[in-house]
């Protein structure tokens, strides 16, 4: 092909893959007849040639990418509908605006701020907590590949008779909270250290590359999500129920493991203390996530096995640390 | 199981406010938008941050779209814009002429080595040369032409989506894309020697 040669349009869509059968059964037979077409051909394949070669030189998106778009769209501001734009709405009307236009006006503004600005919060809120239901779930398919890999067992780093999961003055406790049994997935690759982070809290993550040296979370921000506990008998993916919430939003009545029972009825005013949903969404619910792998979002925290409260064990009223489930169906999430 | 619902149907649902129909599009979309953004602006981190900025434009421009449309090419309409003004804001602007393809230095070393060599020297470049030097080439083009045979030929967009998402007609669409080639070839057969290319 020199420099003042055009291509052929025709070879140009076969390899743009633009013909359609006929056309491309029509240009066959032209090459056929054709030796400058057929050379002209021949000289366009080196071309393409080159271009294919390339067609693969694209690095793979990174994996968290799509879940970086969705939360950034989730932290985003509202949508905006646009209204169609009335024939002369735009004409100018000069008025003089009285008392009553003023107070109307006024009228307009506490409704649009009072009703208003609630809701456009709450649909932030709203698409904060789709985030967070698609990272628990993220979370929920590193667990099953966990427990699928040891025999139906759910993540568990160890647990001894003096450790403790909340923080403790008996010096010579070893305090373990609770989140360490999540770190074994997070050390496994199956879900990433940023996935663990609910879009609607302040948490932060745990730099990746330093997954490798640690142990534990850090820090109680590392990790948004309440884990069952494990310090009593422990729930099996072959065994226990699939309905069983296994982890959720915080809960609200333990602060990295310091129980605040205490506190909450005369916060909140509530009658009873363990009818208080997480925080992490504004006090609405939770979301919720079931040894079967399911995400759902609850308004009540009563939704274990025959009602199970799923901030608390059966039967115990205060927490120091060492308390565990007393049957592998009683759910106990906390951090 | 991924999402059967049409384009348009996850948008609309959307601006309904049904969850995880937007969170759909994003998964459905991220490979491609992701490929077609690095292969145009050259760098990794950049396409990452645009890709996130074209789905932030979708949102926020959702209720304006027009349902009667195709979404795809809107999308790439909202992606290319994204991509043109990153590269205006960067200042990167050494596309080479169509008389003068190759004269600014740039795509020497294999790609010089190789145009000495003569006619048979395209067969000498190893796999990883000849997509460096055909990625470097295609970087050269002039904008307009890169965008177009990114969209025709890498991302196998058809030619009423192109027309579309650029808003030129059809016949505008198979003759840029025509001299883009074209442009390409002239391109590479100045880097490769004439066997590359040589009727």
């Amino acid at each position: 092909m020199s420099h003042d040669q055009t291509l052929d349009g025709q070879l140009l869509d076969l390899y743009l893959g633009a013909l359609s059968d006929s056309e491309r059964a029509a240009l066959q037979q032209r090459l056929a007849a054709d030796p400058q077409l057929a050379t002209r051909h021949a000289a366009l394949a080196g071309v393409f040639t080159a271009l294919r070669s390339a067609a693969s030189d694209v690095p793979e998106p990174p994996t968290d990418l799509i879940q970086r778009t969705c939360a950034r769209v989730a932290a985003a501001p509202p949508l905006r509908v646009r209204r169609p734009v009335e024939r002369g709405e735009a004409t100018l009307v000069r008025r003089v605006f009285g008392l009553r236009d003023v107070i109307a006006t006024a009228a307009m503004v506490v409704l649009i701020v009072g009703v208003g600005v609630p809701s456009l919060l709450h649909v932030r809120e709203r698409g904060q907590r789709v985030m967070c239901s698609a990272q628990l779930a993220q979370l929920g398919q590193a667990m099953g590949s966990y427990a699928t890999a040891h025999a139906g067992s759910l993540p568990f780093a160890g647990w001894s008779p003096r450790a403790s999961w909340a923080p403790s003055s008996d010096p010579t406790a070893e305090v373990r909270p609770n989140r360490r049994h999540l770190f074994p997935v997070v050390r496994a690759g199956t879900v990433s250290p940023r996935a663990l982070i609910c879009p609607s809290t302040t948490d932060v993550p745990i730099p990746a590359a330093k997954v490798r040296e640690l142990e534990d979370f850090p820090d109680a921000r590392n990790l948004s999500f309440a884990y069952q506990n494990m310090a009593g008998r422990r729930p099996t993916l072959n065994r226990t129920p699939s309905d069983m919430p296994i982890a959720a939003d915080d809960n609200p009545i333990f602060d990295r493991g310091r129980f605040l029972m205490a506190d909450i009825p005369t916060r909140l005013g509530l009658q009873h203390p363990w009818a208080v949903n997480s925080r992490t969404h504004a006090g609405r619910g939770q979301n919720v996530l079931t040894l079967g792998g399911r995400v759902i979002w609850t308004t009540s925290p009563d939704v274990g096995i025959d009602a199970d409260n799923i901030w608390t064990l059966h039967g115990v009223q205060g927490y120091q640390g060492r308390e565990g489930p007393g049957a592998e169906t009683d759910t106990h999430l906390l951090k | 199981m991924a999402d059967t619902r049409r384009d348009e149907e996850l948008l609309a649902d959307h601006l309904a406010g049904r969850s995880g129909a937007f969170e759909s599009l994003v998964a459905r979309y991220v490979p491609e938008l992701f490929a077609f953004l690095y292969r145009f602006v050259g760098d990794r981190a950049a396409a990452d941050d645009l890709v996130q900025e074209t789905f932030l434009q979708v949102h926020l421009s959702a209720g304006s779209f027009d349902p009667q449309r195709a979404f795809k090419p809107w999308l790439y309409t909202i992606s290319a814009n994204k991509a043109r003004d990153y590269l205006r804001q960067r200042g990167r602007r050494h596309e080479a002429s169509l008389d003068s393809p190759g004269v600014d230095g740039d795509g020497q070393g294999a790609a010089a080595g190789v145009a000495a060599n003569g006619p048979d020297a395209v067969d000498q470049l190893a796999d990883g040369e000849r997509r460096e030097l055909v990625r470097r080439l295609i970087d050269r083009m002039p904008e307009h032409l890169r965008e177009i045979l990114l969209l025709g030929y890498f991302q196998q967009l058809p030619y009423a989506d192109i027309a579309e998402a650029l808003d030129i007609p059809v016949g505008t669409v198979k003759s840029r894309l025509h001299a883009a080639v074209t442009h390409f070839a002239r391109l590479w057969e100045q880097r490769v020697g004439s066997g590359a290319g040589e009727s």
